[in-house]
């Protein structure tokens, strides 16, 4: 059967490979190359779990796979990070990922790897074709890049948030750039979202994703198509369905990782430090005396005593919508933050008690009560998320 | 005047009332290359955040800016001089996934 074609793909495989195969500039020899080809996917979420599930689909030889340690399933991952599922909740990312691989295509061999760290990035990236990079924070987007600089391995890096997307190859030549090329230092802290606490929508990780891995498809089977995205960027918006591309530099002389005389060492790089670097949050800011902050469980005790108190939530009103404490008022710290806020704010004498989501802003409002020289307030320790892990844990965690 | 379409992106547009673009007229006097553009952006059209756009007095990191969806460091960056009908966009970089 099929006795005309490459000889070396099994009659299973064409089979199953068949619709590819029928792609002219693909075919049998594109088929074979990507069965030789080795991918990283560092970050399993909204971005890994289709760009995976592509590759393995589509025969790729070996799939490397790696996220945090402690990455595991959670019920707020399950609209958009579609290889996992909710009986593996509470499992491991990379482990959870390789299931739905496997049980995809058990052709494909899976790597499953524990961290991606400044001690181990160089030999992970050195011994794969291509990364991609689907992580989710400043601090590893330098890392993955400042990796595959170094060992000069092709990177397809992908990002989403709310309803855009980008998408980009850095080192895939000599002349190409690196991230720290385009981006020589990380935006202000201030200045950064995440999916976690801006939103996403499912799908525009699910596009950007599913992109990554048509891009690597079509490097890795060498079809060289006459335009890839080497030195381009696409810009995505969701929002009004518009895809954009845009010319970007070329490689950086004076660049800190790819440049001429960089002196950048991945090892003892401190990357954490550096993302934080651009923090604009002032530091004073947070420094509030700690009688001042309550934990969960004292805040429980105050309501079950009855005691009067009021309980500010100081989340923005999106999130107070979606849930809160049947006794909470909704003061967002931003409008808190605004003069008419900072009027308002002396006012009242009573006991008062500060939530937020994760006991971050509530520090801030707490500070700002207290320069204004109001006393008898508090903040929770940990804010609504201890509060649900704790206490409650019918209130919603988000 | 010149008049030159500026474009929001990557979140950006959330310090324009979410305008993703917008038509502006500037003297040709007071701006003539991106780096005047960009202080009149601070000045007439930014109204709070201003952390967002600018730190230290210059553009702050993690913003891609084009010309004509070009990669603004292919076209002298900050000196370029402005020309009728430029599209000028400021792009934020994303770190979700
Ligand atoms: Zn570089």
């Amino acid at each position: 059967m099929n006795g005309d074609s490459n000889p070396s793909i099994n009659a299973s495989d064409v089979e199953r490979y068949s619709r590819q195969l029928l792609i002219p500039q693909f075919g049998p020899s594109g088929q074979q190359k990507l069965e030789k080809s080795r991918v990283l996917v560092v970050g399993l979420g909204g971005l890994g779990c289709p760009a995976a599930l592509y590759l393995a689909g589509a025969g790729v030889g070996t799939i490397g796979l790696v996220d945090r340690p402690n990455d595991v399933v959670e019920k707020s991952n399950l609209h958009r990070q579609l290889a996992h599922s909710e009986a593996r909740i509470g499992t491991n990312k990379v482990a959870s990922a390789a299931i739905a691989i496997q049980m995809l295509n058990s052709n494909v061999a899976i790597e499953k790897h524990e961290s991606f760290e400044p001690k181990n990035a160089v030999q992970l990236a050195s011994s794969y074709n291509l990364v991609l990079d689907c992580t989710d924070n400043v601090a590893s987007r330098y890392l993955v890049s400042d990796a595959c600089a170094v060992t000069k391995t092709p990177l397809l890096s992908g990002s989403a948030i709310g309803t855009d997307g980008q998408l980009t190859f850095y080192c895939k030549t000599a002349d190409s750039p690196c991230y720290r090329c385009i981006f020589p230092k990380p935006p202000p802290s201030s200045c950064v979202g995440s999916c976690d606490s801006a939103g996403v929508l499912g799908p525009v990780p699910g596009v950007i994703g599913t992109l990554q891995a048509l891009e690597a498809i079509k490097f890795l089977s060498c079809m060289n198509l006459t335009e890839d995205l080497d030195r381009r960027m696409l810009l995505f918006d969701g929002s009004t369905c518009t895809f954009r591309t845009v010319k970007i530099r070329s490689r950086v002389n004076g660049c800190d990782m790819c440049g001429e005389s960089s002196q950048l060492e991945i090892p003892a790089f401190d990357y954490e430090g550096f993302a934080r670097g651009g923090k604009s949050i002032d530091k004073k800011a947070l420094d509030v005396p700690s009688h001042c902050r309550i934990t969960p469980e004292e805040f429980a005790e105050i309501r079950r005593s009855g005691s009067s108190y009021k309980l500010i939530d100081v989340r923005p009103s999106q999130e107070f919508d979606m849930c809160h404490l049947d006794e909470a008022e909704s003061w967002p710290l931003k409008s808190m933050e605004q003069s008419a806020g900072m009027d308002r704010i002396a006012e009242g004498t009573g006991r008062l008690i500060i939530v937020c989501r994760r006991g971050n802003a509530s520090q801030t409002a707490l500070r700002h009560f207290l320069d204004a020289g109001r006393t008898n307030v508090c903040d929770v320790i940990g804010g609504l998320q201890a509060w649900h892990q704790v206490i409650d844990n019918n209130f919603p965690l988000y | 005047m010149t008049t030159l379409e500026l474009q929001f992106g990557g979140g950006l547009e959330a310090l324009f009332s979410h305008k993703k673009q917008m038509e502006v007229r500037v003297p040709d006097e007071s701006v003539r290359t991106i780096k005047d553009l960009i202080e009149y952006i601070r000045t007439t059209l930014i109204r709070e955040r201003h952390d967002m756009f600018i730190s230290q007095g210059t553009l702050r990191p993690g913003i891609l800016v084009l010309v004509n969806d070009v990669d603004w460091e292919l076209v002298d960056a900050r000196e370029y001089v402005l020309k009728e009908g430029d599209h000028i966009s400021f792009i934020s970089t994303l770190h979700g996934g």
